[in-house]
C-alpha cells in the first residue's frame, strides 16, 4: 500500500498537469494565509484605534449631566478575534459598530464591504475557503483518473495479477489524495501560525482536524467514483459536478430555502411590534403618563415625602432607570423571539449538511473560529449587557449623585472621575466546547460523511474483488 | 484509380516516404503492408488529403488531390481503423450525418440500403452505435464509404481487432466494393488476409516500396518468407513467383 | 453545417439523462429564483407602503388637530404645531426608493441599503438600515437569484453540453473522417460549439423572458438584460471553441473547461473579495460615528454670528430671512449646520468607498462573470451605486426640509395648516433611480469575446498544421 501511496505522489509530481494543479493549490494557500493575516492585523489595529478614539471622546467630554451622557452614549467596535485570520466567517456581512445609548437598542451598523456588494456574492479567498473549496478541488483534479486511468490503460489488470488487493489499491490511492489535501492544509495553518500571534492551539487543532476530515471524505469519494467510472472523462465530469454542487450551489440553495420557508419579519414590523408593547408600559419622557405618575407616588412614599422637591434624590434618574428596565424587558422578549427565528432559519439551512459535507465543515469552521452566528449573537448580547450597565450606572448617578445645598435644592456631585471610571466594552468570546456543542447537527453530519465515504471505499473495493468493477 | 508518383514526405528529422510510386486501378484492391513505422498511415493520410506531400503527385481518377483538394475529396471515401462514430446516434443517423457533411443528403431508405449493402443487419440500424461491436461499426464505416459514391476507397487497418468471422466478412465486402468499380487501397498488418482480399500486395519498409506481388500468383508461405526477409533485411531470397 | 450540428447536439441532449437532468436543474432553479425575486420585490413595495401608511397616520393626526382649531392634543400639551419643530416631526413623509422594473433578478444582492426612510431634519441616511432584517448566516452563503443562475449555472450548462467537443473527435479519430467527408474539421467543431451556444442562449433567454414577464416589465426594460446575457453566453461559447480546438481528449477538455470556470467564476472573484476585505480592514466608520457626534456637538460651541454665517453659507436662499429672535431660531440654525455636516460626511464617505468601486470595476475586466454580475445588479437597481444614488436623493430631500423648517421658524408669521401642508407637498415621496449604463460591461464582454475567438482561431489553425 505504501508503494501505491508513493507512486501516486511520483505520478503527481512528474505530470505537468499534476504539478500545475498542486502548485497552484499551495500557492493560493500561502497567498490566502498571508493576505488574511495582513487583513486581520490591519483590522485589529484599526479596531483598537477606533476604541481609543471613542474612549478619548468620552473621557474628554466635560460638564454634562449623567442623563446627557447616557444620550451621548458610547460606540462599540466589534473585535475580529484572532481565529478570524483562519475563518472570518460572517464578518463581511455583519455590522462593525453598535451605538449604545439610553432608551434605545441599536442594530450593528456599517458594513464597509457593502461598497463592493457585487463581489460579496462570492467567497473570500480566506484560509478556510482555500481548504474547503480549493483543496477539495485540487484533490478532484489530481485524482479523477486515479483508478479509471489504470483501467483504461490496462494497468489495473496487471496490478491485480501482481497480487495487489483492491482494498490496498483504493486505500493507498485515497490516502495519497488525502495527503495532497493535507499538504495544503498544513501550508495554510502553518503560515497562519507564523504570521498571526496569539492563535489558540486548541482551536487551531480543531480547525485542522475538521478540514482534514472533509478532505478525507473528498479523497475517498474521488477514489470511489474513479473506480466506478468507465472513463476518466466521466469521472471528471461527475466529480466536478459534485464539487460545484457541494461547494457553490447547495450552500446558496440552503440559505434561499431557509429564508423562503421561514422568512424573518420586516424591520418596520419588528419595530412596530416593539413599539406597541413599549406603549403598554412606563414612558419616562411623558410627565402625564399614568404609570410614571404611579411610580412617582411609590418613590415619594418610599422616601416618606409628599413632593418631589423634598426628595433627597433626583426623581428623573429613577424614572429613567425604570423606563430603561421596562424597555429592556420588551427588547428581551422581541429580540429573544428574533434570535430564536434566526437560529431556526440557521438550523433549517444546517440540515443540508447531511447532504453536503462542505456545508457541515463550513459551519463547524466558523463555530471553531468564533465567527459564526452563535458568536455574532453572543456579541450582540454582550453589547446589550454593556449598554444596560452603562445606562444603569449613569441613571443611578443621575438619581443619587446629588446632595441638598444650602437653599434646600438638589445639586449634582458628579465628578469627572466618575465618567473616567467607565471602561470600554470588552468582548468575552464563547468557549470552544460551547460553540462546537451548539453545532451538534453538523458534527453528526460530518461523522456520517466520514463513515459513509470510508464505507463506500470498502464497498467499492469489495466490488472490484468480485469483478463488478473491473 | 489511385496513383502516387514520386511522392516524398519529409517530417522534421524524419523522412517518412521516399519517392513512393504506387497505383491502384479501378476495380482492384491494393494491400499495403509493412511493419510499424513503415509509412503506411502516412501514405493513407496523404491519399485522403489529411497531409500534403513534400513533393510528388497524388491523383484520383486523374485529379490531383493536392492541387484540387475539394474535387479530390469528393471522389474518395475513407474508413479508419477505429471507425469513430457519434456514440449517441444510431447507425442510420451516423450515416446520414456523415453523408450530409460530404454534401449529400441521404434519405432514410437510401441509408438503410447502404447499411444493408455494407452487411449491417436490419435490427441494428436503429440502435445507438455505443451498443455496436467493432465489426458492426466497421460496417457503418463501409456504408459511409458506399453512400459517398466515390471513385476510390481507402481503408486503414480495417481488420484490426476483428474476429476471423468478421474479418472474413469484411474481406467479402471489400471485394464487393472493388467489383463495383472502385479502386481500393487498404493498409494492413494482416499478411494472409491481405493476400486473400487484395489483387496486389505491396510491402512498404522505411518509406520505400520494396516489393509488390500479384496476390494470386504467390503462395502464403512464400509471401511470408519474402516479407520477413525484406523486413528484417536478411540476404534477399530468390524472387517469389509473380513478385517484382 | 450549423443545422447539422444543432441536430446532433439536440439529439445528444435528449439522449443523455445526465445532461437532461442538468438542464432541468438549471431551468428548475431559475424558475424558483424568479418566483422568489418577485416575492422579494413585493416585500419591498409592501415596506414602502407600510412606511407611507405609518407616516399618513401621523399626518392625519396633525390635520385633525388643525381642523379642530387646536395646535396639539390635550393629553400631550407640549406638542405645539405652531412651532416648526413639531410641524417637521408630524409631517412624517417618507422618501422611498422604488424598485427598478427588474429588481427581482438580483434579490440576493449583498447590498442592503435603506429603501425607505422617514423624512425630517434629523434623518441620517448614512446610518439607515434596510427594510429587511437579514440573517447573517444565510447572507454569508452568497445568495441564489437569477443573477447567480445566469452568471454561474449557465456557463456550467455550456460545459455540460460541450465538454466532449473537439476532444472526443480528436481522440477517437473522428475528426479525420469529418475532414475527409467535408473538407473542414475545425469548422465542424466550431459549428458544434455554436450549436451548444445557441441552445444555451435559448435557455438563458427563456429564463430572462420569464423574469421580465413576471416583473411586468416592458421589453425595453428587458433589452439590456437580454443583450448582456446573449453576449455572456457568446463569451463562454467562444471559450468552449478555444478548448475544443486545444483538447486532446474528453478528459483534457473537461479539465480545461472546468479550470476555466473555476478561474473565472471562483478564483478571480475570490481574489477580488479578499482585496475588498483588505481595503475595508481599517474602516470602522469613525467618520459616521464618533466624528459625526463631535461635529453635531460642535454646533453648540459656535457663537450666534458664526452659526448664522454657516447657515447662510449652506442655504444662501435664507439670506433674505432674518434669524428669529426666539430660542428656536438658534436651535434650528444648529439643524442647518448639522445638515451641512451630514452632506460633508456623505461626500467623504463616497470618496472613501471609491476604492471599493474601483476594485469592482477592475475585477470586472478580469472576469466576464464579475462584469455580468455587476451589470445585472445595476439593471436591477441594486448594488452600491443604487444605494449611493438613494442616499444622495435622501440627503437632498433632508436639506430641502431643513431649509423649509428654518425659513418657517425664522419667519414672522406663526405657523399653521398651510405651512404644514407645504412641508408635506415638498417631500419627493418615492424616488425612481435613473437607469444605469451597462456600456462598460458590454465593452468588457465584447473584448473577452473577440480575444477568445482570436485565440480559438489561432489554436484551430495550429491544430490543423499539427
Amino acid at each position: 500500500m505504501s508503494s501505491i501511496f508513493w507512486n501516486e505522489w511520483r505520478g503527481l509530481l512528474r505530470d505537468g498537469r499534476g504539478r500545475l494543479v498542486f502548485g497552484l493549490g499551495i500557492l493560493l494557500a500561502a497567498l490566502s494565509a498571508w493576505a488574511s493575516a495582513a487583513t486581520f492585523a490591519a483590522q485589529e489595529a484599526a479596531q483598537a484605534a477606533a476604541v481609543d478614539t471613542a474612549r478619548c471622546a468620552w473621557d474628554e467630554r466635560e460638564g454634562d449631566s449623567p442623563h446627557s451622557r447616557a444620550h451621548f452614549g458610547d460606540y462599540v467596535f466589534r473585535p475580529s478575534g484572532v481565529m478570524s485570520a483562519l475563518d472570518p466567517g460572517l464578518q463581511a456581512v455583519t455590522g462593525r459598530v453598535v451605538f449604545t445609548e439610553a432608551h434605545r437598542q441599536n442594530d450593528a451598523m456599517h458594513h464597509p464591504q457593502q461598497a463592493a456588494a457585487g463581489l460579496l456574492r462570492f467567497d473570500r479567498l480566506e484560509p478556510s475557503s482555500v481548504l474547503q473549496v480549493l483543496a477539495a478541488l485540487v484533490i478532484v483534479l489530481a485524482g479523477f483518473g486515479v483508478v479509471s486511468a489504470e483501467r483504461e490503460s490496462g494497468r489495473l489488470k496487471l496490478l491485480q495479477v501482481q497480487g495487489v488487493k483492491p482494498w490496498q489499491l483504493l486505500l493507498g490511492k485515497a490516502a495519497a489524495l488525502w495527503s495532497v489535501g493535507l499538504a495544503i492544509c498544513f501550508v495554510v495553518v502553518g503560515a497562519n501560525a507564523l504570521l498571526v500571534e496569539g492563535l489558540d492551539f486548541g482551536r487551531v487543532l480543531a480547525f485542522l482536524l475538521t478540514h482534514a476530515l472533509l478532505l478525507w471524505v473528498v479523497a475517498a469519494l474521488v477514489t470511489c467514483v474513479s473506480a466506478g467510472a468507465k472513463r476518466s472523462g466521466t469521472a471528471a465530469a461527475v466529480l466536478l459536478s459534485f464539487w460545484v454542487t457541494g461547494a457553490i450551489i447547495l450552500p446558496r440553495l440552503a440559505a434561499m430555502s431557509a429564508s423562503a420557508l421561514d422568512p424573518l419579519p420586516g424591520r418596520d414590523a419588528f419595530q412596530a411590534a416593539m413599539q406597541e408593547d413599549r406603549e403598554k408600559g412606563l414612558d419616562g419622557h411623558n410627565p402625564l403618563d399614568e404609570r410614571r405618575k404611579k411610580l412617582e407616588e411609590e418613590i415619594l412614599a418610599e422616601y416618606g415625602v409628599q413632593t418631589r422637591a423634598e426628595l433627597p434624590v433626583r426623581l428623573g434618574g429613577l424614572i429613567m432607570q425604570a423606563d430603561d428596565e421596562y424597555g429592556a424587558k420588551i427588547w428581551d422578549k422581541h429580540f429573544g423571539e428574533l434570535e430564536e427565528h434566526l437560529l431556526r432559519q440557521d438550523g433549517f439551512a444546517g440540515k443540508f449538511s447531511f447532504v453536503n459535507p462542505f456545508q457541515a465543515v463550513d459551519r463547524l469552521s466558523m463555530a471553531i473560529s468564533g465567527t459564526g452566528l452563535s458568536s455574532h449573537l453572543e456579541f450582540l448580547r454582550q453589547t446589550e449587557d454593556y449598554r444596560r450597565e452603562l445606562v444603569r450606572r449613569l441613571n443611578e448617578e443621575d438619581a443619587y449623585g446629588v446632595e441638598m445645598n444650602a437653599e434646600g435644592r438638589l445639586q449634582r456631585t458628579t465628578t469627572q472621575e466618575f465618567y473616567l471610571s467607565f471602561d470600554s466594552f470588552e468582548y468575552s468570546p464563547l468557549g470552544l466546547d460551547e460553540l462546537v456543542g451548539r453545532q451538534e447537527s453538523d458534527l453528526l453530519a460530518l461523522a456520517l460523511w466520514v463513515l459513509g465515504a470510508t464505507a463506500a471505499l470498502a464497498v467499492t473495493s469489495r466490488g472490484m474483488a468480485g469483478g463488478v468493477v473491473s | 484509380m489511385i496513383k502516387l508518383t514520386d511522392v516524398v514526405m519529409q517530417f522534421p528529422g524524419h523522412l517518412a516516404l521516399d519517392r513512393l510510386n504506387l497505383s491502384v486501378e479501378a476495380g482492384h484492391v491494393y494491400g499495403l503492408l509493412g511493419p510499424n513505422g513503415a509509412g503506411k498511415s502516412t501514405t493513407i493520410n496523404l491519399v485522403t488529403g489529411l497531409l500534403k506531400p513534400t513533393s510528388g503527385s497524388i491523383q484520383i481518377d486523374g485529379v490531383d488531390v493536392v492541387a484540387e483538394p475539394e474535387r479530390g475529396r469528393g471522389m474518395l471515401a475513407y474508413v479508419s481503423e477505429s471507425v469513430a462514430l457519434y456514440p449517441h446516434l444510431t447507425g442510420v443517423e451516423n450515416l446520414m450525418l456523415f453523408s450530409r457533411l460530404a454534401g449529400r443528403k441521404l434519405y432514410a431508405s437510401e441509408a438503410y440500403e447502404c447499411l444493408e449493402r455494407a452487411g449491417l443487419q436490419g435490427d441494428a440500424h436503429a440502435r445507438r452505435v455505443d451498443t455496436y461491436s467493432k465489426g458492426m461499426r466497421q460496417k457503418v464505416g463501409l456504408a459511409i464509404a458506399l453512400a459517398k459514391e466515390a471513385r476510390a476507397v481507402v481503408l486503414d487497418e480495417p481488420s484490426s481487432g476483428l474476429d476471423p468471422s468478421a474479418s472474413h466478412d469484411l474481406a467479402v465486402r471489400v471485394r464487393e466494393l472493388a467489383a463495383s468499380g472502385l479502386a481500393v487501397l487498404m493498409a494492413s498488418h494482416d499478411l494472409f488476409r491481405a493476400k486473400e482480399t487484395c489483387d496486389t500486395v505491396g510491402l512498404l519498409v522505411q518509406g520505400t516500396l520494396r516489393a509488390e506481388w500479384a496476390a494470386s500468383e504467390v503462395k502464403d508461405r512464400d509471401l511470408e518468407a519474402a516479407y520477413l526477409e525484406i523486413v528484417t533485411d536478411r540476404e534477399p531470397a530468390p524472387q517469389a513467383a509473380g513478385g517484382k | 453545417m450549423i443545422r447539422l450540428a444543432l441536430g446532433l447536439e439536440f439529439r445528444g441532449l435528449l439522449r443523455s439523462p445526465l445532461r437532461l437532468l442538468f438542464l432541468a436543474v438549471v431551468l428548475g432553479v431559475g424558475w424558483i429564483v424568479i418566483g422568489q425575486g418577485h416575492a422579494d420585490v413585493e416585500r419591498w413595495q409592501a415596506a414602502i407602503q407600510d412606511g407611507e401608511t405609518a407616516g399618513i397616520e401621523s399626518i392625519e393626526e396633525a390635520r385633525s388637530w388643525f381642523s379642530e382649531g387646536v395646535t396639539g392634543p390635550a393629553d400631550r400639551p407640549w406638542i405645539n404645531l405652531s412651532q416648526a419643530h413639531y410641524q417637521d416631526y408630524f409631517a412624517a413623509t417618507r422618501i422611498s426608493r422604488l424598485p427598478a422594473p427588474l429588481a427581482g433578478i438580483a434579490f440576493a444582492s449583498a447590498e442592503h441599503g435603506a429603501v425607505t426612510m422617514r423624512l425630517n431634519r434629523f434623518a441620517d441616511p448614512m446610518v439607515a438600515h434596510g427594510s429587511e432584517i437579514e440573517n447573517p448566516a444565510l447572507d454569508a452563503a452568497g445568495g441564489l437569484d437569477l443573477v447567480t443562475v445566469l452568471s454561474l449555472l449557465i456557463p456550467l450548462l455550456i460545459l455540460a453540453l460541450g465538454v466532449e467537443l473537439g476532444g472526443y473527435e480528436r481522440s477517437s479519430g473522428l475528426l479525420s473522417l469529418v475532414r475527409v467527408q467535408s473538407g473542414r474539421d475545425s469548422a465542424w467543431v466550431w459549428a458544434r460549439c455554436l450549436a451548444v451556444g445557441l441552445m444555451v442562449s435559448i435557455v438563458a433567454l427563456a429564463l430572462c423572458g420569464l423574469a421580465v414577464f413576471q416583473a411586468g416589465a416592458t421589453l425595453g426594460d428587458g433589452a439590456p438584460l437580454f443583450v448582456l446575457v446573449v453576449l455572456y453566453v457568446a463569451v463562454w461559447t467562444a471559450l468552449l471553441a478555444l478548448v475544443a480546438s486545444l483538447s486532446r481528449d474528453p478528459s483534457h477538455g473537461a479539465v480545461l473547461l472546468g479550470g476555466a470556470w473555476i478561474l473565472l467564476c471562483v478564483i478571480i472573484p475570490s481574489l477580488g473579495v479578499e482585496q475588498s476585505a483588505a481595503l475595508a480592514a481599517d474602516d470602522f466608520a469613525l467618520d459616521l460615528t464618533v466624528e459625526a457626534r463631535e461635529e453635531r456637538g460642535a454646533a453648540y460651541d459656535l457663537s450666534e454670528s458664526d452659526l448664522y454665517a454657516a447657515v447662510y453659507e449652506r442655504f444662501p436662499n435664507l439670506r433674505a430671512v432674518e434669524p428669529s429672535p426666539r430660542s428656536s431660531g438658534v436651535r434650528h440654525a444648529r439643524d442647518g449646520v448639522r445638515f451641512a455636516g451630514l452632506e460633508e460626511r456623505m461626500r467623504g464617505r463616497h470618496n472613501l468607498t471609491r476604492s471599493q468601486g474601483d476594485l469592482v470595476s477592475m475585477m470586472a475586466c478580469a472576469s466576464p462573470t464579475l462584469a455580468l454580475t455587476h451589470a445585472l445588479e445595476g439593471i436591477a437597481g441594486r448594488g452600491p451605486a443604487a444605494a449611493q444614488a438613494f442616499r444622495e436623493a435622501a440627503v437632498a430631500a433632508i436639506g430641502d426640509r431643513t431649509e423649509r423648517v428654518i425659513r418657517a421658524d425664522w419667519g414672522p408669521d406663526s405657523l399653521g395648516a398651510e405651512s404644514f401642508e407645504s412641508l408635506i407637498e415638498a417631500s419627493p415621496g418615492a424616488v425612481a433611480l435613473p437607469p444605469v449604463s451597462v456600456q462598460r460591461e458590454l465593452l468588457i464582454m465584447g473584448g473577452w469575446l473577440i480575444g477568445l475567438l482570436a485565440l480559438a482561431s489561432l489554436a484551430a489553425s495550429r491544430a490543423r498544421r499539427a
